[in-house]
């Protein structure tokens, strides 16, 4: 089992508020919470596939044609890629394909990646939790709608364990960013400070009937998201650099209509 | 497919340098096809855009040195249809050309040289393991992130 993996899906299921075994929109909840981390794309290649931007985002291509279960699958592991890897392999086959060295460097990546992307998926579906809650292997297949051979390999992995969040994991951006409310007028913000700042980064309006709401809810996408993805979901509100106003005499003039 | 002199000094001069498994591994092809472009037999249709790809050369050109810019014979026509079933036919038996991966790596490459930067890109189940990567599906990926490269997307 890996805890990073497992760390991760329990705190996206805390941010998109996913109790028991995900639904079928609930892997779609999930693209769009990714917004403005994600571009998703359909195109006839056959294949689905991820490729990470150098700015951080990443462009999710799906397969036409193919199936709702199996696009729901290919969907959940290039979201596993874009949270977990970042084409390592592929970055070292372009570099020299020919050392047979760095072929096998490529090729353990691939495997590292894959493993890490399966266990992605496992935990989508199979949260360690909902495995320990049920421990007839027929009735968790029936209840989580995955196989069988599915199911008791996940178990085995897990080996009894079952991941709590007890704080904001090593990764999470709400390591380094704090919350404070503030008013201007009769407007209430929500203020993203990195913590030992006293200038807010991010500054979020929060409208008055779902204040507690927005506030909850902006607390859990500070632990759920890495540094990097929170900066690019939140990017609408970051606070740009201060800029001095001048404005000349004739300027006003002009502008009042005296210049005329 | 008639000799074409020209085109084997060309190819012969474009591998100067590397040897003839180098060049076979860079196209997936058998080194015994390197040596006969390289003793003035020029490439199907098919090797030929790949060698065009992979080396970055004037499509043009190449094309044109490798006779299929004329007026075909029917004996050279027959030829070329003949080697393309043979080409398939082989393919198909698992028992020459380049996997989907193979493919796949060298179209990397030949795009990281043309844009002039890699491409992070994970693939459904790996590049290695994945079912689905055949050369078809490798051809149709690379100019779909060709087409993603010229629209800026990645």
């Amino acid at each position: 089992m890996n805890r990073w993996v497992e760390e991760r899906v329990e705190a996206i299921r805390l941010a998109l508020k996913i109790v028991g075994f995900p639904a079928e929109a609930d892997l779609y909840r999930l693209v769009d919470w990714l917004e403005g981390c994600i571009v998703l794309r359909h195109s006839p290649v056959g294949i689905g596939m991820c490729i990470h931007r150098d700015d951080g985002r990443a462009v999710i291509t799906l397969p036409q044609g193919v199936e709702r279960r199996e696009l729901d699958h290919i969907l959940c592991e290039e979201v596993g890629h874009y949270l977990l890897t970042c084409g390592m392999a592929s970055l070292l086959r372009q570099l020299d394909p020919a050392d047979p060295q760095v072929r096998r460097l490529a090729r353990v990546w691939d495997w590292r990646d894959e493993a890490l992307v399966r266990e992605f998926v496992h935990a989508w579906y199979l949260p360690s939790r909902l495995v320990q809650q049920f421990p007839d292997d027929e009735e968790l297949a029936f209840r989580s709608g995955c196989s069988l051979e599915v199911v008791v390999r996940r178990r085995a992995a897990l080996a009894g364990e079952a991941v709590r969040l007890i704080g904001p994991p090593r990764w999470s951006a709400a390591r380094e960013y704090r919350l404070k409310r503030q008013r201007i007028g009769a407007q209430p913000y929500l203020q993203i400070l990195p913590r030992g700042e006293a200038r807010p980064e991010f500054l979020v309006p929060l409208p008055d009937a779902d204040a507690r709401e927005m506030l909850l809810q902006a607390t859990a996408d500070l632990i759920a998201l890495t540094n990097r993805e929170h900066a690019l979901k939140y990017a609408p509100f970051r606070c740009t650099a201060d800029e001095a106003v001048n404005v000349s005499l004739s300027e006003l003039e002009a502008w009042s209509g005296k210049g005329a | 497919m008639t000799r074409k002199p020209e085109f084997g000094r060309r190819f012969r001069e474009l591998i100067s340098g590397m040897t003839q498994e180098t060049v076979a591994d860079r196209l997936g092809i058998s080194q015994a096809s390197v040596s006969r472009m390289a003793r003035d037999y020029p490439p199907g249709p098919k090797l030929l855009s790949r060698i065009i790809r992979e080396f970055g050369v004037d499509e043009a050109e190449w094309r044109a040195l490798s006779g299929y810019e004329e007026p075909e014979s029917e004996e050279d026509r027959l030829t070329v249809i003949a080697t393309r079933a043979m080409e398939e036919v082989l393919r198909r038996a698992g028992l020459d050309g380049p996997s989907g991966a193979q493919r796949l790596v060298e179209g990397l490459q030949a795009l990281n040289r043309k844009y002039g930067r890699a491409i992070p890109l994970d693939l459904t189940q790996g590049l290695e393991e994945s079912e689905r990567l055949t050369p078809e599906r490798a051809e149709a990926i690379l100019r779909d992130l060709e087409e993603q490269l010229r629209a800026g997307l990645i």
